[in-house]
């Protein structure tokens, strides 16, 4: 390891490995730190789930000989591991009512990270990357003639500072290099969020290759939390065997997603399921929810990925704004002016800078102001509808349940007024704060 | 507060929302630097998988014994 560097990244995950191994394959001399000792091990839970939705934060991307394919920024990511192809995308009420989307090419395509990013520690170290394992990046800052990077090594403690012309942030949702940056102070704090999930073997379940999201309170004893299950592979998955179950519960602050998970499983409406599974692997998240940063630029400091973003970018949107960010540092030490082009492509592209997204896409979880029963009621009337050609983004998911119970009002108006009114109150005119029953708080 | 490294899944959130910057990884699990460890709880709060606790882990075990002085034992 050396003092000085052209450019440091810090944060090994999509958007870093890949902004590292372009820009090292242009002839940079390239620092990535991370504080995992084995990174492409991942135990953050994550969806891991392609999703092939034509302009998925402005890009398409789908799967060609078993690499991922992204259109619009022209490149290839090597993948050798296993691919699911999930058919549908059901909502489930605890009285087994459900909304089903669906999709013949698929709604969305499960992957292991860990290959994933396997494959891209392996490109970027190729491409003469200077990996730093178990080092935490604690603080950039602008400085004369380029940035000055704080790191601590995991192990020894230490602190030392790095040098170097350009320092890219990829360290994540709960980003350490953000919060010491002037653009934090412009977020918004929206709310917080802990997820836990396990991987199930041999979970018995009458919807396999499906995106589940368990809706109401009934499935959960504090009634907050949120299901869902997808079927995936593990890491050291062959061809042709069966994929696993990740199940995940999502609490906010003050409730366990651990212990909500187990009642799920042990005695839940649908326990009966996992009455023979058994946990291969155990993740869990925390996530501040805080607004987009609208200019992911400051000095020589840019932030990509996750850790600009409003909930998450997708792997696939980390990969793809990776690739774009390295592009605009290339251009950025030449001309002086390359942020720009960034910092516009991210607000044109992520769906969360567009004025009320944040709100459509909390909403669409907002059936949680309902009881039980009436979700049964509401989840019957479509339960033997498929919709078609769906994916599930949570950016045009919402809008087809949204359409698809509007469908109903008709029958739902005479048979029961009642929820008719709480729902068109629900879907015309909550506010973003209502549709989560939380009041922003001032940030100090 | 203390991790128990059993039930610690390494996730690495606990790593950036803490105030002191007194969590690390060491070994790909969390552990808690009790020199710059203020007992606020935020990493507790925030464990999806409840594997961290306050230095006294099981306070209803603790009989005490107004006889006994810890200083002169």
């Amino acid at each position: 390891m050396k003092d000085k560097y052209d450019i440091v990244v810090i944060g090994a995950g999509p958007a870093g490995l890949v902004s590292a191994a372009t820009l090292a394959k242009e002839g940079q001399d390239v620092l990535l730190v991370d504080v995992k000792k084995e990174i492409p091990k991942v135990n953050r839970s994550c969806c891991t789930a392609l999703i092939s939705e034509p302009n998925t934060h402005g890009d398409t991307v789908t799967v060609q000989n078993n690499n991922i394919h992204f259109e619009k920024t022209d490149i290839t990511v090597r993948y050798t591991g296993q691919w699911v192809k999930l058919e549908k995308s059901i909502r489930l009420s605890p009285g087994e009512k459900k909304f089903t989307m669906a999709n013949e090419k698929g709604v969305a395509h499960p992957y292991s990270k860990d290959v994933l990013l396997k494959n891209l520690l392996e490109d970027a170290e190729e491409a003469g990357v200077d990996v730093l394992p178990e080092t935490a990046g604690l603080k950039a800052e602008n400085v004369k003639g380029g940035v000055k990077v704080v790191l601590r090594g995991c192990s020894s403690r230490s602190l030392k500072e790095v040098k170097c012309k350009v320092a890219i942030a990829a360290d994540g949702v709960n980003s350490q290099i953000v919060k010491g940056l002037e653009l934090y102070n412009k977020r918004k704090y929206i709310t917080s969020f802990h997820v836990a999930s396990y991987f199930l073997e041999g979970v018995e379940t009458p919807y396999p290759n499906s995106w589940i999201t368990f809706v109401g309170k009934g499935h959960t004893r504090d009634g907050k939390s949120q299901l869902y299950m997808l079927a995936k592979h593990l890491p050291t998955a062959k061809p042709g065997d069966e994929p696993i179950i990740d199940m995940m519960c999502g609490t906010p602050k003050g409730f366990s997603a651990k212990q909500g998970l187990d009642y799920f499983i042990k005695s839940g409406r649908f326990s009966h399921w996992f009455r023979k599974a058994k946990v291969v692997h155990t993740s869990s998240a925390a996530l501040n929810f805080y607004s987009p940063i609208m200019e992911p630029a400051e000095g020589n400091i840019l932030v990509v990925g996750d850790a600009a973003s409003f909930i998450e970018t997708y792997c696939q949107g980390a990969v793809m704004y990776g690739c774009h960010a390295a592009r605009a540092v290339l251009k950025h030490l030449e001309t002086g002016e390359g942020f720009k082009d960034y910092t516009d492509f991210w607000r044109k592209t992520f769906e969360y800078c567009w004025p009320g997204e944040m709100e459509k896409a909390s909403r669409g979880f907002g059936l949680h102001i309902l009881n039980d029963e009436e979700l049964d009621y509401i989840f019957g009337l479509t339960d033997g509808e498929i919709y078609e050609n769906c994916y599930i983004s949570e950016n045009s998911a919402p809008e087809v349940v949204k359409k698809g119970i509007l469908s109903h009002m008709d029958q739902m108006r005479k048979e029961r007024p009642d929820i008719a009114k709480k729902f068109e109150a629900l879907m015309g005119k909550a506010s973003l704060e209502e549709a989560l029953e939380f009041k922003p708080q001032e940030k100090k | 507060m203390i991790v128990d490294r059993d039930i610690c899944v390494g996730c690495g959130a606990c790593i950036n929302l803490c105030p002191r910057l007194a969590i690390r990884f060491v070994d790909d699990k969390s552990y808690i630097d009790r020199l710059s460890c203020i007992e606020c709880g935020t990493c507790q709060a925030l464990c999806g998988v409840d594997a961290i606790y306050p230095e006294c882990r099981f306070p209803e075990v603790l009989v005490l014994n107004i006889a006994s002085d810890p200083y002169n034992p």
